[in-house]
């Protein structure tokens, strides 16, 4: 595992976590993206990545805590506030998690930055909410699994792209681009 | 009540209050929760990888305060249906699935009223009674029945998502 992805188990205190995993499961808003991580812009990029087929084949269902533009999204947000509150950012860009419904297979997602802020120092910061058979994989060829309360903390211009769940009803993180 | 009396309705509303529905609820900014269980909420099918759960979202439900905010574009299909008492408005969104999966048999648990299911995209998902019968997913199609008619919905092969609005009311009499 490279040196600068941190991995932090046990992230949350369990009955912080077990409040927030209750919501995402069962009272979160989601919104339906048909084409996860598949900008316009960077199909180009999908198929040099050999991921070419699954554009068409690929979903999921996210929901926004915070943006630039719109700061803090009430009341999704103090659902989350427990996670920020621990991770004590300088400055937050973007909260954002996604929901991936369990597929028939595994489907790796194309590598992407989330936030495009070269020479500036972000972090890209991934909490799991569910336990299963996906993960968070780097260019480098390292691969995180997803297991419930953990954290994972890594460079925010370092590529890294998630996956979809075989053994599980739905796969849930949250994503946090902050500047520490 | 016999599966002949499920009466069948396609293009039930003009394209253009069609449309504005269909938009509304294919777009990425409608609000769905998300149900790890389609039908029988029990234990047992909580963690039952073959009940893959749906998303849904309620427009009103008797008893419920909360009204979602774009119930007013499903009154054309109210005061077409003749809606006299509207116990639930709910839309269901199946994701696709490699073969197609069909849930539980069940009514929705609202006595003496109509339940009507409106297609909001076609695909090749359907709506199955006991009988076998089936009513294939059509855009803008509606299907109404007794409430006490057993029924099950399914997910589609050849679209990511399969949307239905579920309805149970009492009819105006006439």
């Amino acid at each position: 595992m490279a040196s600068n992805i941190q991995i932090i188990d046990n992230y949350l205190h369990k009955d912080d976590f077990k409040r927030m995993q209750h919501w995402f499961y069962n009272e979160c808003m989601w919104r339906f993206s048909s084409s996860p991580t598949y900008h316009e812009d960077a199909i180009e990029e999908v198929r040099k990545q050999g991921l070419g087929e699954d554009v068409d084949d690929d979903y999921q269902f996210t929901c926004q805590f915070w943006t630039t533009s719109q700061g803090i999204i009430m009341p999704n947000f103090q659902n989350v506030a427990p996670l920020i509150k621990k991770l004590s950012p300088a400055i937050l860009l973007r909260v954002k998690s996604n929901l991936t419904p369990m597929r028939s297979r595994i489907i790796e997602r194309p590598y992407h930055i989330d936030m495009d802020l070269p020479n500036l120092a972000q972090k890209t910061a991934v909490f799991n909410i569910t336990t299963c058979d996906g993960y968070t994989r780097f260019e480098d060829g390292d691969i995180v699994p997803s297991v419930e309360n953990r954290m994972i903390i890594f460079d925010g211009n370092m590529k890294h792209a998630g996956t979809t769940t075989t053994n599980e009803k739905a796969r849930v993180v949250i994503n946090v681009n902050y500047f520490p | 009540m016999a599966v002949s009396e499920v009466k069948v309705i396609d293009d039930f509303l003009p394209e253009e209050e069609f449309n504005t529905i269909q938009t509304v609820m294919m777009s990425s900014y409608f609000k769905w929760y998300y149900n790890r269980i389609t039908v029988y909420n029990t234990d047992q099918y909580r963690n039952d990888l073959n009940d893959r759960g749906q998303l849904t979202h309620t427009f009103l439900k008797e008893g419920e305060e909360a009204i979602s905010d774009d119930i007013s574009m499903l009154n054309p299909m109210f005061y077409k249906l003749g809606v006299d008492y509207l116990y639930r408005a709910k839309a269901n969104m199946n994701l696709r699935t490699d073969t197609i999966e069909l849930s539980q048999y069940h009514d929705d648990g609202y006595k003496n009223c109509m339940t009507s299911i409106y297609y909001i995209n076609t695909n090749d998902g359907y709506t199955q009674f006991e009988d076998g019968s089936r009513i294939d997913s059509v855009a803008n199609r509606m299907v109404s029945f007794y409430y006490n008619l057993r029924h099950a919905g399914t997910t589609c092969t050849n679209q990511k998502t399969r949307v239905v609005l579920n309805l149970n009311y009492v009819k105006i009499k006439t």
